[in-house]
């Protein structure tokens, strides 16, 4: 009897274990088996993770490797709002750790949303404050910022890029295929605390780093620049101001400022206006500065003898229904005291030898109607007719620099083709594009564009402009260490009604340094001084000052013509 | 002896079983490592760039200028005849010495031992 039942216990045990076991063994086909590829993608998407890579973007440097802007890590905030539990707390700590608007941050976290950005690219210090909160829901993403060492230097130029290091104005736009880089990914395995698991990578793709950029910008070329301009911006509280450095023998830019300007790392505090590159989006009537081209065609086609004489009729001269002016009256004079005193009447009467057809010849050869080229975006065209067009009274103004239009780069231009034996180079800002061990990816070599005039008419060109220094209106541009040839230029400018203001002025410089063999080139700008308004009085200083302390930098040594008279 | 035979493969089953567990164990232990090394590396490489950041803008022309002003420091160009120029020989330029201290040429079948010296190097300099 007892035997029988231990019997029949056994077999029930062993009968309870075998179904369960079956149970389990159906529950373990069914799903393994049968709902395998179901679960096995839930399992993926919870385990497995693909991650954007971000690269890093280039740096951009000067011409001597020194930083002008470079990528920094930042922490961005998000938030899961499905995951916070007490969002009236959140909403309190976030808005006061991180600054936010609470109304902000509350729309935010009210959203029915897997993911919200808080605040992006908050400060280390604000990162760790919120981060000791430990708030459930809120998390932390590593990203870059761009930042700017020298802060507004250099700001037209290198321009900015948006909150997702996109580039959006000057090189950081026009170069943003080459400093953005390439994303990479990878695809690996996570634990239950969203960890990364680097053994059981399953795919992964490098990211590859932007480009860096190397400049022809000389930073502190660029500083003397910027403070010498502002001093004279602030100083006849301008409207605006612009200066553009070049060196004449290859076209590199070693320093372009505009005044006014702003913070490249707080782009959202800046004004409208000081956005503008002035340099080359701004084209006004040059005045006296393009005197430079009537000269150098004039000489160059032996027009005129630099002795032959001109009447100056004292200061006024009527032609026609029209009476020039020039702004102190001279007598007779020699083309060279015409040019080096800014006779617009002698001028005129020069260019009047030459004949349109040739004024045209030289304008067009000189580069003033077609862009520079430099690699900056915007760079505007001017509105000059070709000398087809012009009109009976055309030769009466555009030999003085009125009725034509220029842009300061092309100023800068101009003045280089006396600087550089006659020749136009193309402008250019970057000299080189590198990757992240210095290769070389891709060079800009200097472009010689044409000859404009011949080596022996820059060379009398040089010495005439000296003598505009030294003992015309350019007299406040002479450095006493070194030799400087330059033209001063006030141009009226043209009201909304298409007359000539009387109180508004651009007055400008151009000219270069030293005589005998050119370092540098410069176009100085200023848009509306007061109440001093004389190219002579306003801009030619500036270069002075650039010229003396830029030429000591670059250890140039003085070099004087030999002045045959 | 059966028993035996069961309880050795058993252990065989449980050990390989173990190892395999093992070396998963590692794995990600291993994984947690690299991660932790790859956030150093990260935070330094971080620091890095902030503190060239930082140099950069400590040395920012714009910046020296202004805290020169601040601290009242005048500087100005040296005029001519103050600089006073000294003819120097480069430090890393060869001594002509040691042509004769053992490293100076050699001649016929010694020239083939002259990779042992630092002769070649010196060639390579000198050109």
């Amino acid at each position: 009897m007892h035997s029988g039942t231990f019997r029949a216990r056994q077999i029930f045990v062993f009968l309870f274990f075998l179904l369960s076991l079956t149970i389990l063994l159906i529950r373990l086909f069914y799903l393994q088996g049968i709902k395998h590829s179901f679960y096995y993608k839930i399992a993926n998407e919870e385990h497995i993770v693909s991650v954007e890579l971000q690269p890093k973007r280039g740096t951009i440097f000067d011409r001597n490797m020194r930083v002008l802007a470079v990528n920094l890590n930042r922490i961005s905030v998000y938030a899961n709002p499905r995951e916070i539990k007490d969002k009236t707390k959140a909403v309190k700590i976030i808005s006061t750790v991180l600054g936010v608007n609470a109304d902000f941050v509350t729309k935010r976290l009210s959203r029915n949303k897997g993911f919200v950005w808080i605040k992006r690219k908050v400060t280390n210090k604000e990162a760790a404050a919120l981060k000791k909160f430990n708030l459930a829901g809120v998390g932390f993403i590593d990203e870059s910022k761009r930042f700017y060492p020298n802060a507004a230097s250099a700001c037209h130029l290198i321009g900015s890029v948006n909150i997702d290091n996109k580039g959006q104005e000057g090189l950081e736009a026009l170069y943003d295929e080459y400093l953005k880089g390439q994303e990479g990914f990878l695809v690996s395995t996570q634990d239950a605390k969203r960890k990364l698991l680097h053994s059981y990578r399953e795919d992964f793709l490098a990211p590859k780093n932007g480009y860096n950029l190397v400049l022809t910008i000389d930073e502190v070329i660029q500083n003397i620049a910027e403070r010498e301009l502002y001093k004279m911006y602030s100083k006849y509280k301008a409207k605006g101001a612009t200066i553009v450095v070049m060196d004449p023998k290859n076209g590199d830019i070693l320093a372009l400022a505009n005044f006014p300007n702003f913070d490249l790392n707080n782009p959202a505090k800046r004004q409208a206006d000081s956005v503008r590159n002035r340099a080359i989006n701004d084209f006004f009537e040059p005045g006296s500065v393009f005197k430079v081209v009537t000269a150098s065609a004039i000489l160059n086609e032996n027009a005129v003898g630099l002795n032959d004489k001109f009447d100056c009729e004292n200061g006024a001269w009527k032609v026609g229904k029209r009476t020039l002016h020039d702004h102190r009256p001279h007598g007779i004079m020699t083309f060279r005291e015409v040019i080096e005193m800014s006779s617009n009447i002698g001028t005129v009467k020069a260019a009047g030898i030459l004949g349109s057809e040739k004024m045209g010849k030289y304008m067009k050869l000189f580069g003033f109607y077609e862009r520079t080229g430099i690699d900056l975006p915007g760079e505007v065209l001017g509105m000059n007719r070709p000398s087809s067009r012009w009109t009976s009274t055309s030769m009466l103004a555009i030999p003085m620099g009125q009725e034509v239009t220029a842009t300061a780069i092309q100023l800068a231009s101009a003045i280089s083709v006396i600087a550089d034996n006659g020749f136009l180079v193309r402008p250019r800002i970057v000299k080189r594009i590198e990757n992240e061990s210095g290769e070389v990816i891709k060079e800009f070599q200097p472009q010689v564009k044409r000859k404009v005039i011949s080596p022996t008419t820059a060379y009398r060109m040089r010495v005439l402009l000296m003598g505009a220094v030294e003992s015309g209106t350019g007299k406040k541009a002479k450095v006493e260490d070194f030799s400087t040839g330059g033209k001063t230029g006030t141009a009226q400018k043209v009201e909304p009604h298409g007359v000539y203001s009387h109180d508004k002025f651009m007055a400008s410089f151009i000219g270069f340094a030293p005589v005998g063999k050119p370092a540098i080139a410069m176009a100085v700008c200023v848009d509306e001084p007061h109440p001093v308004y004389f190219g002579g009085d306003v801009s030619a200083p500036v270069f002075k000052n650039v010229v003396n302390e830029s030429l000591k930098y670059l250890n140039i040594k003085d070099t004087r013509p030999v002045v045959v008279k | 002896m059966r028993l035996f035979k069961y309880i050795m493969i058993l252990g065989m089953v449980t050990l390989t079983a173990l190892v395999y567990v093992h070396q998963q164990v590692e794995l990600v232990k291993l994984s947690y490592e690299i991660d932790c090394k790859e956030k150093k590396l990260k935070e330094i490489l971080d620091r890095k760039g902030v503190l060239r950041y930082n140099i950069s803008n400590l040395e920012s022309p714009s910046r020296l200028e202004r805290v020169l002003l601040e601290r009242k420091v005048s500087v100005f160009y040296p005029k001519k005849g103050q600089i006073i120029r000294l003819a120097r020989k480069p430090s890393y330029a060869p001594n002509p010495s040691l042509r004769v201290s053992g490293l100076g040429e050699r001649a016929g079948i010694f020239k083939l031992f002259d990779f042992l010296s630092g002769r070649p190097e010196i060639n390579a300099r000198e050109k």
